[in-house]
């Protein structure tokens, strides 16, 4: 179980161009995993950086290089990649309620 | 030389049935693929020793290979001590190649912490021929209970962190229990893009997010069971009492949140409960009573 809990959370997922969501594991990943990699770039872009930065942005973009990467995907058609993008879902606990608001943070070229 | 006494001795079927069941639940969690290209975040094992080399398959095949020579030994207790550390490197290296990618989990953490304690007690015993010649068997009930305090250890561990790390207030916190559960529940459909239970789940997040105090109580109890842990090496009773509550435990959370711990629940029932051990005792009870 959790260590510990918040009043907001947030998961990461795929969509194509076209915004429909793409099942995580085609990139031979799991959803946790994928925010957990996407967490991970995103601790590295505000490490040592002072100012306001797009962290999202950038570790959204990070995290379409390493899925680049994968060999995965490079066994898939190119087309996968193209405009693929990453979505963030943002969770907020309000008076017994849960919230959610999404948004699309990265884009592949 | 004089040691600690060793607990209970456990029968020789019993033991096989350890030896074997381990064997498999180590080779079920040392994965034979990977789907890695480099170690981005080097993790654990892998800010050590540079692991760059089991991205490539043939490497990793024939680290697998070492594997299954390493546990078929194991299985026989033939030459334990080159086995054991060869099977602790396969495990613990794969699975620090798989946190090395900047998502770290801790699913196996326990099966290498168990592999760990078997390859020490074997090293230790080792150690102690020097002086004296030990008993037939002594070794492996030796393996047999450090395994067993290991996950112990690992449970009131998990306990105990969740106590620090909320300075006490983890019970009052878990009232947010719900956001998790809906996290969950759909990164659990991302995977597939499969919609089955996801109505279901979402039902019991806004359940959970508009009854805090209810499921804090609920959640509290595992955390008690957690900080219990160590009364699971009091003997058979508190083993089976506890290694069943502890599966039932991890079979809910796994219903509600999609957190399975499978390596928990087999190391639990492996060397906890061991149901063998029951089987043939009521067996035994059976044609006890029928014979009279």
């Amino acid at each position: 179980m959790y260590s510990s809990f918040a009043k907001n959370s947030y998961y990461i997922y795929l969509s194509d161009n076209t915004g429909q969501p793409l099942a995580t594991t085609r990139f031979g990943l799991t959803t946790p995993g994928l925010k957990k990699i996407f967490e991970s770039k995103r601790r590295a872009e505000f490490k040592g950086k002072t100012g306001p930065i797009d962290a999202d942005s950038v570790a959204g973009a990070a995290l379409l290089r390493y899925l680049e990467e994968l060999p995965v995907v490079q066994q898939q058609s190119p087309g996968l990649l193209h405009g693929l993008q990453v979505q963030r879902v943002n969770l907020l606990w309000k008076s017994g309620r849960i919230e959610a608001d999404s948004k699309s943070i990265a884009r592949h070229p | 030389m004089k040691t600690a006494a060793l607990p209970e001795r456990h029968p020789i079927y019993e033991r096989l049935f350890m030896r074997v069941s381990f064997a498999w639940v180590v080779l079920i969690s040392t994965p034979p693929t990977l789907n890695v290209r480099s170690l981005p975040a080097p993790n654990g094992f892998a800010r050590i020793v540079d692991l760059t080399f089991l991205t490539d398959a043939s490497w990793l095949t024939a680290c697998h290979a070492m594997l299954l020579i390493a546990l078929a030994f194991y299985i026989m207790r033939v030459l334990l001590w080159v086995a054991l550390p060869v099977a602790l490197f396969v495990n613990v290296s794969v699975n620090a190649v798989i946190n090395s990618q900047g998502a770290i989990h801790h699913a196996v953490q326990i099966v290498s912490l168990v592999l760990l304690v078997q390859t020490a007690a074997c090293y230790y015993e080792l150690w102690l021929r020097r002086r004296d010649p030990p008993a037939t068997g002594a070794l492996e009930e030796r393996q047999i209970s450090w395994s067993q305090q290991t996950i112990a250890a690992a449970y009131f561990v998990a306990g105990l962190t969740k106590l620090i790390e909320t300075h006490g207030a983890w019970i009052f916190r878990a009232r947010f229990i719900g956001v998790q559960i809906f996290k969950t529940a759909y990164q659990a459909y991302y995977d597939h893009l499969d919609a089955a239970g996801l109505e279901q789940q979402l039902a019991i997040a806004q359940f959970a997010a508009s009854h805090g105090t209810l499921v804090a109580l609920i959640a509290g109890m595992g955390l008690i069971l957690e900080l219990l842990a160590p009364l699971m090496l009091l003997g058979r009773w508190w083993g089976l009492v506890l290694g069943c509550s502890f599966v039932a435990f991890h079979l809910s959370i796994s219903s509600v949140m999609q957190l399975s711990f499978i390596f928990h629940q087999l190391l639990v029932l492996i060397y906890i409960v061991s149901p063998i051990y029951w089987i043939v005792w009521i067996m035994r009870g059976i044609r006890r009573v029928t014979s009279r």
